[in-house]
């Protein structure tokens, strides 16, 4: 075995010797989305600063419910060697045994948390659903207090686990992987919505606002679906019924980066009304791409980085109010573009960059 | 595979080679679900074989090379890779003595199949997916 040197606490890692690091990540196979990019590109940029960095994961499922409790148990018994430190990001990954671990809280197991009697319930109310939220609840309690540091993507997600856990999570915005990819480009008659199809993020709810909106913007939805025959049938649904074809159009799958760059370069706006998400790459792309965001009051991550009436607007969860935002900015398609300006400015403001994420998490 | 249509994801589980935790983390690879995820399942390694799948399929680059013969640990690494072999719908290792190895210690049919070091890996995919023809792209 080799000998495993590990830091001492409260000190820094001498700077001239490389570091190596463990990003753990909670994996559900062919399920790719924004948290599985941001453990890649997190470990592009450790490694980029020259830390010894490798990506692993632990699978797990979540149906049927009790499959959760012996993926808890069995990212408990996982060990791993040959590491300094251990970089968690997800439930259950945060369970694996390492004396200097590091939490950068993406989200938790949400469904014994804050969507727990929500309309998302993916846990039964049931006495075995009510043994398992138990059960995730008291073990994460235990397990976010072994982080030598805590971290949360952003105020939501840091305030959920302050008010069910009771520890204090500093909080550690997420760059975009290529933020030089994203390009501003002109205005087009689009809002642009890239998203996975679920019922989370609400594509329904866009589509129902477009009934409502006079100009003649037309809605882009791109997205692959989580659960194809189940919210992806929905949408289309809704699309015929509504006669709506004409107005809303759908990719689906997973979209090459190159198409979706060009859609974010050329949208009029980006549009985004997700529940209570807890952070939300799509707000920082449209940005990037000089677009403003229009979000929703009860859309969570979004709201710390969109400013109303500034870098973009917050509508009301309801079709009418996100209409009458779309139809603002197709009125005055300079404040949309100045608004688009200040929401890449505010990225900056905000100090969203990795070199910033990579000194906090390896210090 | 994926250059052949074949819908692919990696995992890539944390293994300590410690004797003393070695039984719970077998005990954890036993514990990952990953039985209804994709058609087929190719394990390269010890001890990723344990993972349960209803087509499992092992082409083995190693075999827990790590204990030497008084380690108590090379036992249960012994009946939790019999187990493993057991499960597999096909057998393969990276070399004829591997081969020659796995054939022993498991009672069955084991194949050598070396990674091509030059030239097509159609031989290799053909031999994992127990198909001559392409994979679709679902």
């Amino acid at each position: 075995m080799g000998s495993c040197h590990r830091g001492i606490d409260g000190q820094q890692f001498p700077r001239h010797e490389p570091v190596r690091i463990a990003v753990v990540n909670t994996q559900a196979p062919f399920v790719r989305g924004g948290a599985e990019m941001l453990a890649e590109w997190l470990v592009d940029h450790l490694r980029e600063h020259g830390h010894r960095t490798e990506l692993v994961y632990l699978p797990y499922r979540w149906h049927p419910p009790h499959k959760l409790l012996e993926h808890a148990v069995a990212a408990r018994l996982t060990r791993i060697s040959e590491v300094d430190r251990v970089i968690a990001l997800k439930f259950p990954s945060w369970y694996l045994p390492h004396d200097n671990k590091v939490f950068w809280v993406l989200h938790q197991f949400r469904a014994a948390y804050d969507l727990w009697g929500s309309g998302f319930q993916l846990l039964p109310d049931t006495p075995e659903g009510q043994y398992i939220r138990r059960a995730i609840v008291e073990a994460d309690n235990r397990v976010l207090r072994e982080a030598r540091r805590l971290y949360a993507i952003s105020q939501v997600t840091a305030r959920r686990v302050r008010a069910f856990n009771g520890v204090e999570p500093t909080v550690l915005y997420p760059p975009l992987g290529n933020e030089q990819a994203y390009r501003c480009g002109a205005q087009g008659n689009y809002v642009f919505f890239p998203s996975r199809i679920n019922s989370v993020k609400r594509q329904g709810l866009a589509i129902e606002a477009m009934r409502f909106v006079s100009s003649d913007i037309r809605l882009v939805i791109a997205g692959d679906a989580d659960f194809r025959g189940n919210d992806f049938e929905l949408v289309s649904r809704m699309l015929t019924d509504r006669k709506l074809r004409d107005r809303v159009e759908l990719l689906t799958g997973w979209l090459p980066e190159r198409r979706k760059l060009d859609l974010f370069a050329h949208c009029l706006g980006v549009l985004f009304p997700p529940y209570d998400e807890d952070y939300g790459y799509v707000t920082l792309e449209g940005f990037r791409a000089c677009k403003p965001v229009i979000t929703c009051t009860d859309s969570g991550g979004p709201l710390e980085l969109v400013e109303h009436g500034i870098s973009g607007f917050v509508a009301d969860p309801d079709p009418r109010s996100i209409a009458e935002a779309i139809d603002q900015l197709a009125a005055d398609r300079r404040h949309a573009a100045r608004m688009g300006r200040n929401g890449r400015e505010r990225i900056r403001t905000l100090g969203i960059d990795w070199d910033h994420v990579v000194e906090e998490l390896t210090t | 595979m994926q250059d052949r249509g074949y819908e692919v994801d990696a995992i890539r589980i944390p293994f300590d080679p410690d004797p003393a935790t070695l039984w719970m983390q077998l005990l954890a690879f036993r514990l990952t679900d990953v039985s209804d995820v994709g058609e087929l399942l190719v394990a390269t390694g010890t001890p990723s074989h344990l993972l349960r799948h209803p087509r499992k399929v092992l082409w083995l680059i190693e075999h827990y090379p790590w204990f030497d013969d008084q380690d108590d640990a090379l036992e249960s690494m012994r009946t939790a890779d019999r187990q493993a072999c057991e499960e597999a719908t096909a057998l393969f290792a990276a070399s004829s003595a591997l081969c020659d190895r796995v054939a022993r210690s498991s009672g069955r049919s084991v194949k050598a199949l070396s990674p091509p070091e030059q030239g097509s890996w159609d031989p290799v995919i053909a031999a994992l997916t127990g198909s001559n023809s392409r994979g679709t792209s679902r």
